[in-house]
């Protein structure tokens, strides 16, 4: 609720800013093409768990049509996002009652799992707005927003270790390492698939950088850029899925699950980025008289 | 009954203890013209304890009714009996106490006067007729009863025995002055050398006296003044007596010889001693030399000279004395000081209240003992004249340790023994005035660590300095005790936890946790903490005299309990006595409970052996004893019996206690000894010489023990038949024979020389036992008894004994196993005895022959019942099935043969295996003890019935997934497949099993 609540605040501070901007600007109305080339370092979120996020990394294009008056500039466009991001589980385990098949004990069936790595790759549709102002000539400070949709390119793999034991009331160790009883030894198990609750995302972002002219209508943007991108839960396809699915009649046709998929979350993963935006911009200003006022 | 009436009857021609009428009624007291202006006479009666024993002896009062006393004038005061002893030397004994001071002449006389000469009393100096007729010097200038002995010659005519007291005009005497009790008179040829040299030692609470002598036997007497109860040893042929029972406090004791028939001796009198069996230091024994020495400067103050000078406890001119009346206050404090602290016995008063440069010091040796009793306590008093001078001109009390002896002696480092008292110096709140110019302190305790001296002697020495210029006056009253070094006021069990630690009482003290000693959590002498603390602090128990002198303790709360343990040891049935010493091994065990520490994951359990001093002893006869020592003698009925006795260890007051049968206990009936005595013709026994072979029975008490000796008096040729063990010798007068044979022999009796007898001996020799049992006896823990295979190669064996180590002990097993030769050596297993390696040692023999004892381990192992195994697998049952042992560490074997990386706590085995013996060994948990389980042979199998096991529908897959048997219910079901394997799938239960079918 409060995240939802920054993010309707934000939104209006920008386009109450870019409404606010040509009445408060105090040079000319000039408009602008743009297109920028973003390349991102992404890591999740993944709160209080034994899941650990690795560095993953991306990029994304976008073109767009951008106003300045004075020293205000507003933008909207659209554009793709491409990312892969990491992450790992040192050691996880799943069990289930079970009847020893030979002696009729009962006895907890469990798969051992360690060194769980997976990566995931989506690419999304990316609908970015920014609003900035310009400090002097050089420095400018851009406050934007996106709307990425469901990923359309969206795999995610995985690998871990696996073994099983077989835990019985009387016996002080669990049981390990005899296919007789199913207790399989350590091996490497891999997997691939979807991460089925990857959904529609909106962020937040924040840039600062400077303002380059290149020839007289052509300027160039550098800034550093950070990013929050927030899952909208609404259209999200929560499973709640163990990390690995097994059947208890195989015990070695086992599945892994994407962690973000699996019950050990049950959240929202959300991602922090930070890279560096480059921009080239175009006037497309029909009155061109009208930005000799500009002091470049 | 009086003491001396007992047994001298025969031989004394004179006695009296003025318990007979009759014989009180021949003494002639106080007689003369001008006796009533003496202030002070002789009296008869018991006043104030002027008696020895019953209800009338001599003493010396200005009223007759108590030991009042006056001073006023010179008198002398005659007690006069009348005798007429036949002509001869004979010795007179009396007992005696006597104040007064010797160079004065006060004190008592005593004269042998001639019947026709005058012995008034009067109030005048020393008449002539003292020093003309006077047995001996003048007896005066003790607080206690002595024995006097003097020897004198009758000549047949009336004499008067007399005893008279004189006192100067300005006496030194306090009362009562002068006693007189149990007066006899035995004629020197009849005397035997009295018994000296006493010497005593302590056994737990019991007492042993020795002495020297060459006499035939003896009478002993052991007065208990605590208790006015008297213990008689009558007939002892050893020179020393075992007295148990005494009271704490004073006691004495008497000894005389018996020689032949008629000889006798006095009483020899061992200096009255305080008996203190609890107490680490007789700081009372003043007069014994052995622990203690006293000094002071008597008259002459530029000679320090031994003493002690004890003139009674109320007479200035004592400079080391006792005080001990219940209530007693000291008169110069205006009575508001008690001359002993409450709950003491006594007090020692250093020093007097007459200055003259006096110096006066006592020396103590005290021997450290380890842990208990390594703070030693000083309470003391003082009562100081102040002279007004700078300090340390004023009139001092100190204290002072030193360790080391002779030359090699040092005060303690840092003057940490030592504690200086300056009249109206230091803490000047503890001062009192009385007076213009008497000031005083009330009892105050200081303490000095002696932990570092712990098994060392050491030199206590207290030492009152009067006022350097001469004027000025001053005494202390002191006590000594000992305490333990550690701290008190732990509690003890899981719902009583601790919430307080008590430091020594007597230091300062500073409280704080070891990782932050700068914080001092608070200085008082009790530390207060949370039930549920379990922190480690640390306690700085600092000297009050001397801030640089502490020692640090720990303190933890982990709470405590008591395991109560003990041994005992059976004295053999000495003087037909069932001596028992049982000692006391209990100690302290602590757990750090998991629920009242969470960093705690399990309950933690250890111990540091620290001992447990009270603990209840119920012997089982129906006597309960609480005591502190650590051996305690009991003394079971002589005519034996079978005996339970049960120790009881107690901490925290009570609140946790623990007991412990110590052993069933035969005894055997020791109510009488009997012996041989072969003697040869012309012998004299008990003074009768024998010259007929003959043969009687002759009974004879020593100690209380009833001696019944058959006597045999033989032909001066008599025959003996004996043997001796291989390896060994007999001893025939001065030839050793080492072979078996007849020998004869000359010999000649050790008590009549003059008498040959010939002597033949046939003699055999009996064959050295040889036993064998292997080095260990090895048994299954689910195992009820422990045979020990025991085989006997040569010799003869009468009997097994089997005796266990204390750690066995404290399993379960019994300390001794006793078996008789024709039984078999099986012990009952003990129930709580954890598998692991026990010792014990065999003591296989004979009474004569006895064989070299041999060691035998037991090993007990885990029961084969730990291991389970099924189909496949072999795996150590958990401590909720194995009888709750927990390990850290396995090692598997094969048939006896170690596998490699075989240490988890189970095994995975195949069909290879089976009939193979599988066993572990196993470290356990709470002691890291390894021992092996017993081994159990692999024989798990499976087949259709056994994966069948829960009769739900089945059904058999081939490895390529297709159906071999459609689903079924069918328990049996015959097959005809190729062979190979199968997947048998039970989907009511999600169960798959692999078969094989060959």
């Amino acid at each position: 609720m409060k995240k939802r609540i920054y993010i309707v605040l934000l939104l209006s501070l920008l386009a109450g800013m870019s409404v606010a901007a040509p009445h408060y600007g105090t040079g000319a109305l000039t408009h602008w093409l743009g297109f920028s080339v973003v390349g991102v370092e992404a890591t999740p979120i993944m709160g209080k768990t034994e899941a650990k996020a690795g560095v993953g990394g991306g990029g994304q294009v976008s073109l767009f049509y951008e106003l300045h008056k004075g020293h205000f500039f507003f933008n909207a466009g659209v554009g793709a996002d491409y990312l892969i991001t990491n992450c790992s589980l040192s050691r996880y385990s799943d069990e289930f009652p079970r009847v020893d098949p030979y002696t009729g004990q009962n006895t907890i069936y469990r798969y051992i799992y360690s060194d769980y790595r997976e990566q995931q790759t989506q690419m999304r549709m990316v609908v970015p707005v920014q609003f900035g102002y310009r400090f002097g000539s050089w420095v400018y400070i851009g406050l934007g927003a996106a709307y990425r949709t469901q990923p359309f390119i969206n795999s995610t793999s995985s690998k871990a270790r696996m073994l099983t034991e077989g835990e019985y009331e009387n016996y002080i160790q669990p049981i390990r390492n005899t296919e007789a009883y199913e207790y399989w030894p350590e091996a490497e198990y891999k997997n691939g698939g979807k991460v089925r609750s990857a959904t529609h995302e909106v962020a937040v972002e924040a840039e600062l950088g400077a303002r380059i002219p290149i020839v007289r209508g052509v300027q160039m943007r550098i800034g550093a850029y950070v990013g929050y991108d927030i899952p909208i839960d609404k259209f999200a396809n929560r499973a709640a899925m163990p990390l690995v699915s097994y059947t208890p009649s195989d015990t070695r046709a086992i599945r892994f699950n994407s962690l973000f998929d699996s019950a050990l979350l049950n959240k929202d993963v959300q991602r922090i980025r930070a890279g560096v935006r480059v921009t080239f911009l175009f006037n497309v200003t029909r009155n061109r008289q009208a930005c000799m006022c500009m002091t470049d | 009954m009086s003491l001396l009436s007992l047994s001298m009857a025969a031989q004394v021609v004179y006695q009296c203890d003025f318990e007979d009428e009759t014989e009180r009624a021949q003494w002639v007291l106080n007689d003369g013209p001008r006796a009533d202006r003496c202030p002070n006479w002789w009296y008869m009666g018991a006043a104030a304890n002027t008696t020895r024993d019953g209800a009338y002896g001599l003493f010396i009062s200005d009223d007759g009714e108590h030991t009042t006393y006056k001073g006023t004038t010179n008198m002398y005061a005659v007690a006069v009996r009348e005798l007429t002893l036949p002509e001869g030397d004979y010795t007179l004994f009396f007992d005696w106490l006597a104040k007064g001071r010797a160079a004065s002449g006060e004190g008592i006389w005593v004269c042998w006067v001639p019947d026709n000469v005058d012995t008034y009393t009067a109030a005048a100096l020393r008449p002539q007729w003292v020093d003309e007729y006077k047995l001996d010097t003048v007896f005066n200038s003790t607080s206690i009863w002595k024995q006097g002995k003097i020897t004198f010659h009758a000549d047949g005519n009336a004499h008067k025995l007399a005893f008279v007291w004189t006192n100067a005009k300005s006496p030194s005497v306090v009362p009562p002055g002068g006693c007189v009790d149990n007066i006899s008179i035995i004629p020197v040829e009849d005397e035997c050398p009295a018994p000296t040299k006493f010497t005593r030692t302590m056994n737990g609470t019991t007492m042993q006296v020795s002495w020297e002598g060459e006499a035939d036997w003896y009478d002993a007497r052991v007065y208990d003044y605590e208790a006015g109860k008297w213990q008689y040893f009558d007939r002892i042929t050893l020179k020393r007596i075992n007295i148990d029972g005494l009271s704490e406090g004073m006691a004495q004791i008497y000894v005389r010889s018996h020689c032949g028939q008629n000889g006798v001796s006095e009483y020899a009198l061992y200096t009255p001693f305080y008996f203190l069996p609890g107490r680490c230091i007789n700081y009372l024994a003043i007069d014994d030399r052995t622990t203690c020495t006293c000094y002071g400067t008597v008259w002459n103050a530029s000679a320090i000279v031994q003493g002690p000078f004890d003139f009674g406890y109320d007479s200035d001119q004592s400079l080391h004395t006792l005080h001990y009346v219940p209530g007693e206050t000291d008169p110069r404090t205006d009575n508001l000081l008690k001359t002993k602290p409450d709950g003491a016995l006594a007090s020692v008063r250093l020093g007097n209240w007459k200055p003259n440069y006096e110096i006066s010091y006592i020396e103590y040796t005290y021997h450290v003992p380890e842990g208990e009793g390594s703070i030693l306590k000083l309470n003391y008093a003082t009562v100081l004249q102040d002279g007004g001078h700078e300090e340390d001109g004023q009139s001092s009390f100190t204290l002072e340790i030193k360790y080391g002896s002779g030359r090699n002696q040092r005060p303690l480092p840092n003057n940490c023994g030592k504690a200086v008292f300056h009249v109206g110096f230091g803490d000047t709140k503890k001062w009192h005035q009385s007076g213009s110019d008497v000031w005083w302190q009330d009892w105050q305790e200081v303490a000095v660590n002696l932990r570092d001296y712990a098994g060392q002697t050491i030199t206590v020495q207290l030492m009152i300095g009067e006022c350097a210029y001469g004027g000025h006056w001053g005494y202390a009253y002191f006590t000594l005790d000992c305490e333990s070094a550690e701290l008190s006021g732990l509690n003890c069990g899981e719902d009583n936890p601790t919430t307080s630690f008590t430091a020594p009482s007597g230091f300062d003290y500073e409280w704080y946790l070891p990782s932050d000693p700068s914080n001092i959590l608070s200085r008082e002498q009790t530390f207060t903490i949370d039930p549920m603390d379990t922190l480690l602090y640390n306690v700085d128990v600092i000297s009050q005299a001397n801030d640089k002198c502490y020692y640090t303790l720990d303190a933890c709360g982990i709470p405590r309990f008591p395991v109560a343990k003990a041994e005992y040891k059976w004295h053999g049935g000495v003087n037909c006595k069932n001596a028992v010493t049982f000692y006391n091994q209990s100690y302290i065990y602590y757990k750090n409970i998991e629920r009242w520490n969470k960093d705690a994951r399990t309950d933690t359990v250890y111990t540091n052996h620290e001992k447990i001093q009270e603990v209840t002893w119920d012997f089982g006869d129906g006597e309960v004893v609480v005591s502190n020592a650590d051996s305690i003698v009991h003394v079971y009925p002589a005519t034996g019996g079978s005996f339970s006795p049960v120790v009881t260890a107690s901490i925290s007051g009570g609140a946790c206690v623990d007991s412990k049968l110590v052993s069933m206990i035969e005894l055997p009936d020791v109510s009488s000894e009997e012996v041989e005595i072969h003697l040869p013709k012309g012998s004299m026994y008990h003074g009768k010489v024998y010259w007929e072979p003959c043969e009687f029975d002759d009974i004879t008490t020593e100690g209380g023990c009833e001696i019944l000796s058959h006597v045999y008096i033989h032909e001066t040729q008599f025959t003996v038949d004996t043997s001796f063990c291989e390896g060994g010798y007999y001893q025939l007068g001065d030839e050793r024979i080492t072979e078996a044979g007849t020998y004869k022999a000359n010999l000649k009796s050790v008590l009549w020389p003059e008498i040959d007898s010939i002597v033949t001996l046939h003699l055999d020799v009996e064959p050295t036992l040889v036993v064998t049992i292997p080095d260990t006896v090895a048994v299954c823990g689910d195992e009820p008894a422990i045979y020990f295979p025991m085989e006997v190669e040569q010799g003869r064996i009468d009997s097994v004994l089997l005796r266990f180590s204390q750690k066995a002990i404290q399993a379960g097993f019994d300390s001794v196993y006793r078996f008789g030769n024709d039984e078999e050596v099986v012990i009952t297993k003990p129930e709580d005895a954890d598998p692991g390696w026990y010792m014990a040692t065999f003591y296989p023999g004979t009474p004569r022959c006895p064989a070299p004892e041999i060691p035998v381990v037991i090993q007990i192992s885990y029961p084969s019942s730990i291991i389970a195994q099924q189909y496949g697998i072999i795996a150590l049952l958990n401590d909720q099935y194995n009888g709750g042992y927990e390990f850290s560490s396995y090692q598997w074997y094969r048939n006896g043969e170690l596998i490699a990386g075989a240490n988890e706590s189970y095994l995975i085995v195949g069909t290879n295996d089976l009939g193979a013996q599988y066993t572990a060994v196993l470290t356990r948990t709470s002691d890291g003890v390894k021992v092996t389980a017993c081994p159990i042979t692999y024989n798990s199998t499976q087949s259709i019935e056994d994966i069948w096991s829960d009769g739900s529908p089945w059904m058999l897959y081939d490895l390529l997934g297709r159906v071999v048997v459609p689903l079924t219910e069918q328990k049996k079901q015959a097959l005809f497949v190729t062979p190979g394997v199968y997947i048998l799938v039970r989907p009511a239960s999600h169960q798959t099993s692999r078969i094989v079918i060959h």
